[in-house]
């Protein structure tokens, strides 16, 4: 489903921040992207958004090519995938229904259909009750979750995660994953950019690990060293 | 986005929304004035254009027949578009309806006084000096009356006020458009965020500049109302003013389809619907290109 064929990204600085990359991922993988800050995680993740364009190599999604993906293409590519960040990126004078509801509201679905599924995500994400809150007005965490729930409110196929429990704890970044784990699945594609060493060794995902750009493992059912 | 509506957001930024309104109401004044006062001299410059272009008056002397055979002698050169006579009786009539307010005047003059004259019209304006010169050659003419001197004063003023309104127009809608474009680049600024997170989530761009598009929209729709109103007022206003200048001239049309006439003058329903319909439809195109152009300018920098 997803294919980065001798992809590499070197920024106007000429910082190199991926050097050959080349990975494929199966429709309902869970991948862990590991290594050190600046190692290039981040990039995979925003060249599969079509954030950022590889300086060399192509990147696929299904049969689109990302590299000559036409302007007014990339919209639809970013409805099948869902994005988390660390800093969750909320709207702050929004409450948790109206952050959910921009990803469906640009779909056009009716106001019948946005309130269903958000009730189903509310549920997913477990904020059942924190509907009609404000950001500011919920913990990180919860964040996090109304962060999860926006991500995964359209017909998304891949989910993509960058540090998600980067500003939590250890107890809370569980209660993400867990949920992260659930979204699973349901057969939608997981690629997880993280530093939590306990939560990679633990779940026995592939991992995915990279040093300066380069890739240096790829194992099924691996740990994060 | 559908949450928090256009009305929502202008009431948060009041003044810049004002400043943009009232600079598109004061451009949108400008125009209306201007285009008034075009139609109106236009009309009436085509009101004297359709007079006869020369009258010409009889001595005493002259009989009727010399006068049929003077005629005949213009229709003759084939440039004569028309020829009216006016008799001794009819010239009184004419007189008495000029003067029906002053009894005095009215008193003192009989038929006897009054000259005939025929008023003649040609095909073209440069026709004119032909039959100016069979004139001269004629007999028994006391007097002859160009209708065109009094034209050509009326065009080299209204050309004059025509220049001086478009260099002003062309200020203000540049102020205008200036004025659109920060306020809504403001507004876009503003909601980068927002703006950084529909990107993400798969919004079209079009999607994203609608909001903008219909705030300079809405710009536009208010700021012809309130010109319309300004512009209403001040025409009912000048109408007792207006009223006593046009004397003697009848409704002015500015132009007829079939058996409706638009009149310009004296004030009606048709005038204020046409200049409202004018002014919003100016109003739209300015808040519709200041939106797009901000728009396709600021939204560079964020989507």
């Amino acid at each position: 489903m997803i294919r980065f064929d001798d992809v590499s990204k070197k920024y106007p600085s000429n910082v190199i921040a991926l050097d050959d990359f080349s990975c494929t991922i199966d429709k309902g993988e869970f991948v862990f992207l590991v290594g050190p800050s600046g190692a290039g995680k981040s990039t995979v993740l925003r060249l599969l958004i079509h954030d950022l364009m590889p300086t060399k190599g192509s990147i696929f999604f299904h049969d689109w090519e990302l590299n000559t993906l036409p302007s007014n293409k990339v919209p639809y590519l970013r409805r099948k995938i869902g994005f988390v960040f660390q800093d969750f990126k909320l709207l702050q004078d929004r409450t948790v229904f109206e952050n959910i509801s921009v990803a469906l509201e640009i779909l056009g679905k009716s106001k019948e259909e946005i309130q269903e599924r958000i009730k189903e995500i509310l549920d997913t994400v477990h904020l059942e009750k924190k509907a009609l809150y404000f950001p500011r007005q919920l913990s990180l965490g919860e964040q996090q979750r109304v962060a999860v729930g926006r991500a995964i409110a359209g017909d998304i196929e891949v989910l993509l995660a960058d540090e998600p429990t980067g500003n939590l704890d250890p107890k809370t970044s569980w209660e993400i994953l867990k949920i992260i784990n659930e979204i699973n699945k349901k057969e939608i594609t997981i690629i997880m950019a993280t530093h939590n060493v306990d939560i990679v060794n633990s779940l026995k995902k592939r991992v995915i690990a990279l040093s300066y750009g380069k890739k240096t493992r790829d194992e099924k059912k691996s740990k994060y060293s | 986005m559908k949450a928090l509506s256009n009305w929502k957001r202008i009431r948060r930024t009041p003044y810049q929304t004002l400043a943009a309104i009232f600079m598109i109401a004061i451009t949108l004044f400008v125009l209306s004035i201007f285009l008034l006062i075009a139609a109106i001299s236009s009309a009436v410059i085509s009101y004297f254009e359709s007079k006869p272009q020369i009258t010409v008056f009889f001595q005493e002397t002259v009989d009727k027949s010399q006068i049929d055979a003077i005629s005949g002698r213009l229709q003759g050169t084939g440039k004569v578009a028309s020829l009216i006579y006016v008799s001794k009786d009819e010239a009184l009539k004419i007189y008495q309806e000029q003067n029906k307010n002053d009894p005095l005047l009215l008193e003192m003059v009989t038929a006897d006084i009054l000259p005939e004259s025929i008023e003649v019209s040609t095909y073209s304006p440069s026709q004119l000096t032909e039959i100016a010169e069979i004139l001269k050659s004629e007999k028994g003419i006391d007097e002859v009356v160009f209708q065109k001197d009094v034209v050509d004063t009326l065009i080299s003023w209204t050309s004059t006020i025509r220049k001086m309104g478009i260099v002003f127009l062309v200020f203000l809608l540049a102020a205008t458009f200036f004025i659109l474009l920060t306020s809504i680049g403001m507004k876009i600024a503003n909601r980068k965020d927002e703006i950084e997170i529909l990107k993400l989530v798969g919004a079209t761009p079009w999607y994203i500049r609608r909001p903008f598009i219909a705030e300079g929209l809405a710009y536009g729709v208010m700021g012809a109302f309130i010109s319309w109103i300004i512009a209403s007022g001040i025409v009912l206003y000048a109408q007792p003013y207006m009223t006593s200048f046009l004397q003697g001239i009848p409704p002015l049309a500015l132009f007829s389809i079939s058996t409706f006439s638009f009149h310009i003058w004296p004030p009606n329903i048709y005038l204020f619907l046409g200049l409202f319909l004018t002014l919003e439809l100016a109003g739209i195109t300015i808040g519709l290109l200041g939106s797009l152009l901000a728009v396709s300018r600021y939204m560079k920098y964020y989507i």
